[in-house]
């Protein structure tokens, strides 16, 4: 048995000849198959961050493993037999994602780049929101109401003005930005501009439900690419939507921009029964291009602006928002996470889906508890 | 000729003297409209035949055409707040009706 600096012990392949010997695995992490020069382990998170580590020079590459089924078998996989449904207390997106967390996001600083806020929504009205607009002509306020639907999922208060709660990260440091005008139209200076003030702001996460298609076989932008680069290195996870363009099973579109940069994190959305919305897109199967994770986005109660105040909406723009939220609730969690650390935590404890990898990433995001 | 709008990302080595960089753009062709200094962009406008002078400015890493983006709400499928009764098959069938389009800009 084999112990390596981050506390993981692994049965030696080789060991395995007699059967005596098969004993030993269910004593240890996993095994290390000396033939094909790799290993299969278990590990919490913390161990698998301090793996990447340690073998940083000499491992040629760590991935999370897989669930396989035989083709056209029903799958067994516990996550596939679960369904929510809104409740009197919490919406089936807190409750699939685990967001009643003892973490709220406090001390973490968010922003939202959308179509802008109601300010004076009942479920907004306590606590500062630091806002700006970058559409010439606009205010902050949303006439159009998607910036206040994901605004909400993200920093929706504790206890709404009416239940069910919605709301991820009921403490954190709201920061919105208007970048898209009333007819939920924008630019890429102006989206550039907002994740520009984001970061200058200190804000950990960053959530862009916005993005346009793009024809299968295209090139992410080097610019998108290298903005989103430079904020991980500051500190900041920006995280956008997959897109809506595809309509299962017929037609598979690909992941849009700008959540194809691979620096950049992409969500698709899954509905209350866990399996994948017929509109969310997915990778095309060039590396890192793809769905990094999941979240909630069929029917997805969020705040509207007034006088409607609240509304279920559906699309990969609420699922970002989940993400956006948990990534706020583990940045609380873990101090030290920041940028492409605080991504490897959100990868590392989604919840693995039966879907192949290309659409559904890593799984659905899960908050700490 | 035909204006485009851009988005100019400079390069890492060359952050620290952005201004510079923007200057010498402009020298290029570019009209300089704003610089995102956090994370080292400058937008503006360039005839679209100085895009090959403007791309081969010392400190510019990349140049890209701008591109427009329209929100088109699939979200569209909007119910009551949370808690509806509305059924999951009947939410689905909606969405299957709510045909998207490609944004081919």
């Amino acid at each position: 048995m084999l112990r390596n600096q981050s506390g993981l012990r692994l049965a030696m392949s080789s060991d395995f000849t007699e059967t005596s010997r098969f004993a030993s695995l269910a004593e240890g992490d996993g095994v290390f198959l000396e033939s094909l020069g790799a290993a299969v382990l278990r590990g919490d998170p913390d161990q698998i961050r301090s793996l990447r580590e340690c073998t940083r020079r000499r491992a040629l590459r760590i991935e999370r493993a897989r669930c396989l089924r035989a083709s056209g078998s029903v799958p067994d996989c516990a996550a596939h037999s679960a369904s929510f449904a809104d409740t009197a207390s919490a919406t089936w997106g807190l409750q699939a994602t685990r967001s009643s967390s003892r973490y709220t996001g406090r001390g973490i600083r968010v922003a939202v780049l959308d179509t802008g806020i109601d300010l004076e929504h009942p479920d907004f009205t306590d606590g500062e929101i630091i806002s700006h607009s970058f559409v010439p002509g606009d205010t902050i306020d949303d006439p159009n109401g998607h910036g206040t639907h994901c605004a909400g999922i993200l920093r929706g208060p504790k206890d709404p003005a009416a239940r069910p709660r919605y709301g991820v990260a009921s403490d954190a440091d709201l920061y919105i930005a208007k970048v898209l005008d009333d007819q939920a139209n924008g630019s890429d200076g102006d989206i550039l501009a907002g994740i520009d003030w984001a970061i200058r702001n200190g804000c950990a996460v960053v959530s862009m439900s916005l993005g346009t298609a793009v024809l299968a076989g295209t090139a992410h932008s080097g610019v998108y690419e290298e903005i989103a680069r430079r904020a991980l290195a500051a500190g900041s996870l920006l995280i956008a939507a997959a897109g809506n363009s595809s309509a299962r099973p017929a037609r598979v579109a690909p992941v849009e921009h700008p959540a194809n940069c691979p620096s950049i994190v992409s969500v698709g959305a899954v509905g209350p029964d866990l399996a994948l919305a017929p509109f969310s897109n997915a990778n095309e199967g060039a590396e890192n291009c793809g769905v990094d994770l999941v979240g909630p986005g069929i029917a997805v109660g969020s705040s509207v602006p007034r006088p409607t105040l609240y509304e279920t909406q559906s699309g990969t723009s609420p699922a970002v928002p989940y993400v956006a939220g948990i990534a706020a609730l583990l940045a609380e969690a873990h101090p030290e996470a920041r940028g492409a650390a605080l991504r490897d935590l959100l990868l590392e404890r989604a919840l693995a889906l039966p879907n192949a990898e290309r659409d559904a990433g890593a799984g659905l995001a899960q908050a700490p508890q | 000729m035909l204006r485009v709008k851009v988005a100019v990302a400079i390069a890492d080595s060359a952050r620290t003297h952005i201004y510079e960089v923007a200057a010498a753009c402009r020298a290029a062709g570019l009209e300089h409209t704003a610089t995102l200094s956090e994370v080292g962009l400058l937008m503006g406008s360039v005839l679209a035949g100085d895009l090959v002078r403007l791309r081969h400015v010392p400190g510019v890493l990349t140049v890209e055409l701008e591109r427009r983006l329209q929100l088109r709400q699939l979200e569209s499928v909007r119910g009551a707040g949370p808690g509806s009764t509305q059924t999951e098959g009947e939410r689905v069938a909606l969405l299957r009706q709510a045909a998207p389009v490609l944004d081919l800009e």
